[in-house]
């Protein structure tokens, strides 16, 4: 019996090798990606882009080529529209969260888009982007964009055992998880309510001093909010609204844009670099600098 | 037979070469074949495997005894921020940049799934006839994680062979548009900040994108610089031209003032100030 197995097994190997040199190569890492569908309709007459920006009306019995964006953000929120880079338009979301927003092209074109919401008390989301090639004369949609959560901490430093109370906004009456990283891992999850408001105290009695990250996501999603940093101490310290607590905003403006880039950009591979510029503290200025940089872009 | 397997096994994976690769992959793409003389596209495109990836760092070894580096496109590709553009040493490019915010991949309603993510395309003259590889010698990618974390992924270079015959425009590169405008910006340093004042520019080239920048002061040469560039304020406003320069030595020039130490309403301040006391200093020596 085991015998015919290694037998089997054998066979297996020799045929997977033989179908690996066709291939080239196979895939040893097996990931998600998100639940974004894209489909692409030929393209009608009608004046379309509600946000603002397209002509209107239509040149009759040509079609119009045109890309939709649809999805969730924040209950009563905002969602902008940056194309290349410029912004293009912006629209409201419903009481659900739900938005969309078409532009109207011109062009056969491979286009970056990129969004970014805000909600209702004024916090704005991540930049997402969309690189999309648009069909001359078609309607490309882009359905399923969902924000994740945005978020806001109460405390720069909480004392060893106390609370740190998170709130924010995502979709009305959705599981997400509240990700606590550093020395330890924690994670919480909860439900957002019917305005999609979200607010935890969370006990952190058991967690270890040191420099910690809070993020917030869907149960169902990858896509994280802004890592928000606090430390555990001996103190508590609460959040103080000028400050900034986004790595690399030296210049403490709440945006990461190109005049942060370029400091970054001055302090590339120099010596002791100020600690703002040193988004990751190890006291170098490289890649991975820029790389957090981008990841708090604001435009 | 059980011999007879296990030869097999071992001779297949070392005759037909097959590698462990990652769901991951940075490739470059050139057609197979160039004719000599021929100016042609080499796509280096990022297959992420599902990850969000934020920041790239590249250097593409080529055959330069057959080929030259005659520039870059950036339309098509996602890299829009540059901390390094494609620049040529030493038969090797690098080129190193970000996409804020992070990209998964293309969608593209005619593809099943995502497309790779084109990063650049490079753009090449073929010199004389013969065969070579376009391949990677680094290649750092980065997760938009909020951590840099790098991303695990292989390498897939690409075979040319350049031919004897008439020259066949594939990549259609005859770059006589100059750059596109652009803005200076005047970045001022805090009084106990580190960084300096500083000025920062930034453009595009269409066409072959750009080879260089220059920068000049009044009364000085020109040189060449990259952005940021550090300045430092003197007592009155200074003028300074960025010239923008592509891989066909067209260029564009755009200027900034510099405020000088003194501004000029200041200036006008102590004057007023200065001949308000002279009149107060006469007219009281006149009442005494």
């Amino acid at each position: 019996m085991a015998k015919n197995f290694s037998k089997k097994f054998l066979v297996f190997l020799l045929l997977l090798s033989l179908f690996s040199y066709r291939n080239t190569s196979f895939a040893l890492i097996l990931v998600d990606t998100e639940n974004v569908s894209i489909s692409a309709q030929v393209g009608n007459t009608l004046p379309v882009n509600p946000g603002g920006g397209g002509s209107s009306g239509g040149s009759v019995g040509i079609p119009k080529t045109s890309v939709r964006f649809s999805g969730f953000a924040y209950p009563n929120g905002t969602v902008t529209l940056l194309k290349e880079g410029i912004e293009l338009a912006t629209v409201s979301s419903d009481s659900s969260g739900a938005f969309s927003i078409t532009l109207e092209e011109s062009f056969n074109k491979n286009i970056l888009y990129s969004l970014f919401a805000t909600d209702s008390a004024g916090n704005r989301s991540l930049l997402i982007n969309y690189p999309i090639v648009v069909y001359t004369g078609y309607l490309t949609q882009l359905s399923g964009i969902r924000f994740p959560p945005t978020i806001n901490i109460d405390k720069t430093e909480v004392k060893v055992g106390d609370y740190l109370t998170v709130s924010g906004y995502a979709v009305p009456n959705e599981d997400i998880e509240l990700v606590i990283e550093g020395p330890e891992k924690k994670v919480f999850t909860l439900t957002t309510n019917n305005k999609g408001f979200y607010t935890a105290t969370l006990p952190l009695g058991t967690l270890a001093k040191g420099d910690y990250l809070v993020s917030a996501k869907y149960s169902n999603d990858t896509r994280i909010s802004k890592l928000v940093s606090f430390t555990i101490g001996d103190n508590n310290i609460a959040v103080i609204k000028n400050t900034t607590n986004i790595p690399g905003d030296c210049n403490v403006d709440h945006i990461i844009n190109i005049v942060d880039f370029s400091i970054l950009a001055f302090w590339y591979g120099k010596l002791n670099p100020p600690k703002c510029v040193d988004t990751n503290s190890d006291n170098t200025i490289n890649l991975t600098d820029f790389s957090i940089l981008a990841f708090y872009w604001t435009g | 037979m059980k011999k007879i397997i296990y030869t097999l096994i071992i001779t297949s994976f070392f005759l037909f070469g097959v590698r462990i690769s990652f769901a991951a992959s940075v490739s470059i793409s050139a057609q197979e074949f160039i004719k000599v003389g021929d100016t042609f596209e080499v796509i280096v495109s990022v297959d992420s495997g599902g990850e969000l990836i934020n920041s790239i760092d590249m250097v593409v070894d080529y055959p330069e005894d057959l080929i030259s580096f005659a520039g870059y496109k950036t339309e098509e590709g996602v890299v829009k921020l540059w901390i390094s553009s494609p620049k040529e040493a030493n038969g090797k490019i690098s080129f190193s940049g970000i996409i804020p915010g992070g990209v998964l991949g293309v969608y593209d309603a005619n593809q099943k799934g995502l497309s790779a993510i084109p990063l650049t395309t490079l753009l090449f003259k073929a010199k004389i006839s013969g065969a070579g590889e376009i391949s990677f010698s680094k290649s750092e990618i980065l997760k938009n994680d909020g951590h840099g974390t790098s991303l695990t992924h292989s390498e897939i270079g690409s075979v040319i062979n350049i031919k004897e015959g008439n020259s066949v425009q594939t990549g259609g590169i005859e770059d006589k548009g100059i750059p596109e405008p652009f803005l200076i910006s005047f970045i001022e340093s805090s009084l106990f900040s580190a960084t300096p004042s500083m000025i920062i520019f930034n453009t595009n080239d269409r066409e072959s994108g750009i080879k260089e920048y220059q920068i000049k002061s009044a009364g000085e040469d020109w040189k060449v610089a990259s952005s940021p560039v550090p300045v430092t304020k003197a007592l009155f406003s200074n003028n300074i031209v960025v010239r923008a320069i592509d891989f066909n030595n067209n260029y564009r020039e755009e200027s900034i003032e510099i405020p000088g130490l003194l501004r000029a309403k200041y200036l006008f301040l102590i004057l007023i100030l200065l001949l308000s006391s002279v009149w107060l200093y006469k007219l009281l020596k006149y009442k005494i």
